[in-house]
Protein backbone atom coordinates (compact mmCIF):
# COMPACT_ATOMS: atom_id res chain seq x y z
CA UNK A 1 0.00 0.00 0.00
CA UNK A 2 1.65 3.07 -0.92
CA UNK A 3 1.55 6.04 1.91
CA UNK A 4 1.66 9.72 0.47
CA UNK A 5 3.88 11.35 3.36
CA UNK A 6 2.78 14.69 1.82
CA UNK A 7 -0.76 13.97 2.73
CA UNK A 8 0.20 12.86 6.11
CA UNK A 9 1.99 15.73 7.18
CA UNK A 10 -0.44 17.76 5.86
CA UNK A 11 -3.38 16.56 7.88
CA UNK A 12 -1.02 16.13 11.06
CA UNK A 13 -0.46 20.03 10.65
CA UNK A 14 -3.55 21.06 10.02
CA UNK A 15 -5.44 18.80 13.09
CA UNK A 16 -1.87 20.68 15.40
CA UNK A 17 -2.97 24.17 13.68
CA UNK A 18 -6.87 23.84 14.60
CA UNK A 19 -5.93 22.73 18.61
CA UNK A 20 -4.03 25.48 19.04
CA UNK A 21 -6.04 27.90 16.79
CA UNK A 22 -8.98 26.20 19.29
CA UNK A 23 -6.50 27.90 22.31
CA UNK A 24 -6.38 30.97 21.04
CA UNK A 25 -3.05 31.07 18.66
CA UNK A 26 -4.83 32.45 15.92
CA UNK A 27 -1.80 33.06 13.47
CA UNK A 28 -1.89 28.68 13.10
CA UNK A 29 -4.52 30.28 10.63
CA UNK A 30 -1.97 31.00 8.31
CA UNK A 31 -0.93 26.90 8.44
CA UNK A 32 -5.01 26.11 7.13
CA UNK A 33 -4.33 29.21 4.59
CA UNK A 34 -1.40 27.19 3.29
CA UNK A 35 -2.78 23.69 2.89
CA UNK A 36 -6.64 24.55 1.99
CA UNK A 37 -6.99 27.60 0.63
CA UNK A 38 -7.28 26.03 -2.67
CA UNK A 39 -9.30 23.36 -1.19
CA UNK A 40 -11.76 25.52 0.65
CA UNK A 41 -12.26 27.53 -3.00
CA UNK A 42 -12.83 24.78 -4.85
CA UNK A 43 -15.53 23.56 -2.44
CA UNK A 44 -17.10 27.15 -2.01
CA UNK A 45 -17.03 27.44 -5.95
CA UNK A 46 -18.64 23.77 -6.52
CA UNK A 47 -21.83 25.14 -4.39
CA UNK A 48 -22.27 28.75 -5.61
CA UNK A 49 -20.37 29.10 -9.60
CA UNK A 50 -19.83 32.26 -8.91
CA UNK A 51 -15.96 33.59 -8.48
CA UNK A 52 -16.61 36.66 -6.22
CA UNK A 53 -18.58 35.12 -3.81
CA UNK A 54 -16.28 31.91 -3.59
CA UNK A 55 -13.94 34.86 -2.61
CA UNK A 56 -16.31 35.74 -0.04
CA UNK A 57 -16.93 32.32 1.31
CA UNK A 58 -13.16 31.56 2.24
CA UNK A 59 -13.07 34.97 4.05
CA UNK A 60 -15.91 33.91 6.23
CA UNK A 61 -14.40 30.31 6.35
CA UNK A 62 -11.69 32.06 8.16
CA UNK A 63 -13.37 33.68 10.37
CA UNK A 64 -15.70 31.29 11.47
CA UNK A 65 -12.57 28.13 11.97
CA UNK A 66 -11.75 30.86 14.63
CA UNK A 67 -14.88 31.10 15.92
CA UNK A 68 -15.35 27.10 16.18
CA UNK A 69 -12.28 25.99 16.01
CA UNK A 70 -13.19 24.47 20.10
CA UNK A 71 -15.56 22.24 18.37
CA UNK A 72 -12.97 20.59 16.41
CA UNK A 73 -12.02 17.14 17.60
CA UNK A 74 -8.32 16.78 18.12
CA UNK A 75 -7.18 13.34 15.82
CA UNK A 76 -9.96 13.43 13.33
CA UNK A 77 -9.71 14.78 9.59
CA UNK A 78 -9.03 18.88 10.25
CA UNK A 79 -9.70 18.67 6.67
CA UNK A 80 -12.44 17.12 6.49
CA UNK A 81 -13.71 19.98 9.00
CA UNK A 82 -13.05 22.16 7.26
CA UNK A 83 -14.38 21.53 4.46
CA UNK A 84 -17.84 20.54 5.80
CA UNK A 85 -17.58 24.41 7.32
CA UNK A 86 -16.69 25.99 3.69
CA UNK A 87 -19.59 24.04 2.01
CA UNK A 88 -22.29 25.01 4.73
CA UNK A 89 -21.11 28.76 4.20
CA UNK A 90 -21.09 28.55 0.66
CA UNK A 91 -24.90 26.65 0.97
CA UNK A 92 -25.87 29.44 3.42
CA UNK A 93 -24.71 31.92 0.88
CA UNK A 94 -26.72 30.64 -1.95
CA UNK A 95 -29.58 30.60 0.14
CA UNK A 96 -29.17 34.02 0.93
CA UNK A 97 -28.37 35.76 -2.01
CA UNK A 98 -29.88 39.10 -3.14
CA UNK A 99 -29.53 38.82 -6.69
CA UNK A 100 -30.60 37.00 -9.54
CA UNK A 101 -28.45 34.72 -10.75
CA UNK A 102 -27.65 35.32 -14.49
CA UNK A 103 -27.09 32.96 -17.17
CA UNK A 104 -23.53 35.35 -17.91
CA UNK A 105 -22.44 34.46 -14.22
CA UNK A 106 -22.61 30.88 -15.24
CA UNK A 107 -21.37 30.35 -19.24
CA UNK A 108 -18.54 33.13 -19.19
CA UNK A 109 -15.08 32.68 -17.90
CA UNK A 110 -13.85 36.21 -16.04
CA UNK A 111 -10.41 36.33 -18.07
CA UNK A 112 -8.91 38.30 -14.91
CA UNK A 113 -9.41 35.23 -13.10
CA UNK A 114 -6.77 32.74 -15.14
CA UNK A 115 -3.48 32.96 -16.90
CA UNK A 116 -3.61 32.87 -20.70
CA UNK A 117 -2.24 29.11 -21.07
CA UNK A 118 -4.81 28.12 -19.14
CA UNK A 119 -8.28 29.99 -20.08
CA UNK A 120 -8.96 27.53 -23.33
CA UNK A 121 -9.15 24.14 -20.93
CA UNK A 122 -10.57 26.24 -17.79
CA UNK A 123 -13.37 27.09 -20.26
CA UNK A 124 -14.05 23.83 -20.81
CA UNK A 125 -13.98 22.30 -17.23
CA UNK A 126 -16.06 25.00 -15.90
CA UNK A 127 -18.68 24.23 -18.98
CA UNK A 128 -18.73 20.62 -18.06
CA UNK A 129 -18.79 21.35 -13.91
CA UNK A 130 -21.11 23.44 -14.61
CA UNK A 131 -23.94 21.23 -16.64
CA UNK A 132 -23.31 18.29 -13.53
CA UNK A 133 -26.15 18.32 -10.90
CA UNK A 134 -25.65 20.83 -7.91
CA UNK A 135 -24.83 17.21 -5.46
CA UNK A 136 -22.77 15.56 -8.51
CA UNK A 137 -20.37 18.49 -9.06
CA UNK A 138 -19.77 19.01 -5.13
CA UNK A 139 -19.45 15.05 -4.95
CA UNK A 140 -16.65 15.46 -7.76
CA UNK A 141 -14.91 18.54 -6.24
CA UNK A 142 -14.63 17.09 -2.54
CA UNK A 143 -13.63 13.81 -4.35
CA UNK A 144 -11.30 14.58 -7.22
CA UNK A 145 -9.93 17.62 -5.66
CA UNK A 146 -9.92 17.90 -1.85
CA UNK A 147 -9.49 13.77 -1.99
CA UNK A 148 -12.07 13.07 0.74
CA UNK A 149 -12.91 9.64 0.90
CA UNK A 150 -16.55 8.50 -0.23
CA UNK A 151 -17.92 7.72 3.12
CA UNK A 152 -16.22 11.70 4.58
CA UNK A 153 -18.29 12.52 1.47
CA UNK A 154 -21.07 10.79 2.51
CA UNK A 155 -21.19 12.45 6.03
CA UNK A 156 -20.59 16.06 4.72
CA UNK A 157 -23.16 15.50 1.85
CA UNK A 158 -25.72 13.73 3.69
CA UNK A 159 -26.43 10.37 1.48
CA UNK A 160 -25.18 6.79 1.67
CA UNK A 161 -21.90 6.05 0.62
CA UNK A 162 -22.87 3.97 -1.75
CA UNK A 163 -25.13 6.87 -3.38
CA UNK A 164 -21.89 8.92 -3.51
CA UNK A 165 -20.27 6.40 -5.25
CA UNK A 166 -22.54 6.02 -8.01
CA UNK A 167 -22.74 9.40 -8.07
CA UNK A 168 -19.61 9.68 -8.57
CA UNK A 169 -18.71 7.55 -11.19
CA UNK A 170 -21.82 8.50 -13.25
CA UNK A 171 -20.75 12.13 -12.93
CA UNK A 172 -17.13 11.04 -14.25
CA UNK A 173 -18.17 9.05 -16.78
CA UNK A 174 -20.23 12.21 -18.11
CA UNK A 175 -17.55 14.78 -17.48
CA UNK A 176 -15.10 12.26 -19.19
CA UNK A 177 -17.82 12.38 -22.46
CA UNK A 178 -17.39 16.16 -22.56
CA UNK A 179 -13.71 16.61 -21.80
CA UNK A 180 -11.93 13.94 -23.83
CA UNK B 1 -7.09 11.87 -17.52
CA UNK B 2 -10.30 14.21 -16.40
CA UNK B 3 -9.68 14.04 -13.02
CA UNK B 4 -5.95 15.58 -13.63
CA UNK B 5 -8.13 18.73 -16.12
CA UNK B 6 -10.49 19.39 -12.75
CA UNK B 7 -7.20 19.46 -10.54
CA UNK B 8 -6.07 22.33 -13.18
CA UNK B 9 -8.67 23.74 -13.41
CA UNK B 10 -9.02 24.46 -10.02
CA UNK B 11 -5.23 24.77 -9.70
CA UNK B 12 -5.48 27.79 -12.22
CA UNK B 13 -8.14 30.44 -10.24
CA UNK B 14 -6.66 33.32 -8.95
CA UNK B 15 -8.08 33.87 -5.61
CA UNK B 16 -8.91 37.10 -4.50
CA UNK B 17 -8.89 38.10 -0.42
CA UNK B 18 -12.53 39.91 -1.16
CA UNK B 19 -12.85 43.60 -0.61
CA UNK B 20 -16.46 42.97 0.05
CA UNK B 21 -15.68 41.35 3.40
CA UNK B 22 -15.97 43.82 5.88
CA UNK B 23 -14.83 41.93 8.66
CA UNK B 24 -11.41 42.11 10.39
CA UNK B 25 -9.86 39.46 12.11
CA UNK B 26 -8.46 41.33 15.46
CA UNK B 27 -5.68 39.70 17.26
CA UNK B 28 -6.62 38.81 21.19
CA UNK B 29 -4.23 40.95 21.97
CA UNK B 30 -4.78 43.88 20.48
CA UNK B 31 -9.02 43.74 20.98
CA UNK B 32 -8.83 43.16 24.53
CA UNK B 33 -7.29 47.09 25.37
CA UNK B 34 -8.91 48.17 22.16
CA UNK B 35 -12.40 47.35 23.77
CA UNK B 36 -11.92 48.62 27.15
CA UNK B 37 -10.50 51.93 25.79
CA UNK B 38 -13.66 52.19 24.14
CA UNK B 39 -15.37 51.39 27.16
CA UNK B 40 -13.63 54.04 28.95
CA UNK B 41 -14.46 56.37 26.56
CA UNK B 42 -18.43 55.61 26.06
CA UNK B 43 -18.51 55.88 29.65
CA UNK B 44 -16.63 59.03 30.19
CA UNK B 45 -19.15 60.35 27.26
CA UNK B 46 -22.20 59.66 29.35
CA UNK B 47 -20.94 60.33 32.99
CA UNK B 48 -19.12 63.94 32.46
CA UNK B 49 -22.15 65.42 30.97
CA UNK B 50 -24.24 64.23 33.75
CA UNK B 51 -21.99 65.90 36.77
CA UNK B 52 -21.08 69.13 34.20
CA UNK B 53 -25.19 69.04 34.44
CA UNK B 54 -25.62 68.66 38.18
CA UNK B 55 -22.83 70.70 39.21
CA UNK B 56 -24.77 73.35 36.81
CA UNK B 57 -27.68 72.82 38.67
CA UNK B 58 -26.39 73.38 42.07
CA UNK B 59 -24.95 76.49 41.34
CA UNK B 60 -28.33 77.75 39.90
CA UNK B 61 -29.56 76.64 42.91
CA UNK B 62 -26.93 78.36 45.05
CA UNK B 63 -27.58 82.10 42.99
Amino acid sequence: MDIDLSKLFEASECDKALVRIAAGNTDYLQVIQRYLQRTIYAVAYSVLRDFSLSDDAVQETYVRIIEKASMYTHGTSAKAWVVTMARNIALDMLKHRRYEYSDDDIGDLPQDRFDENSIVLSMQVKSALDSLDDDDRQIVTLKVYAGLKHSEIASIIGISTEAVKKKYQRALAKLKAELE
Amino acid sequence: MVENKIRFFYDSIKIVNSVSDKRVIIPMTVAIPVAAALSLAVSAAVIIPTIVKKNAVKSVSKA
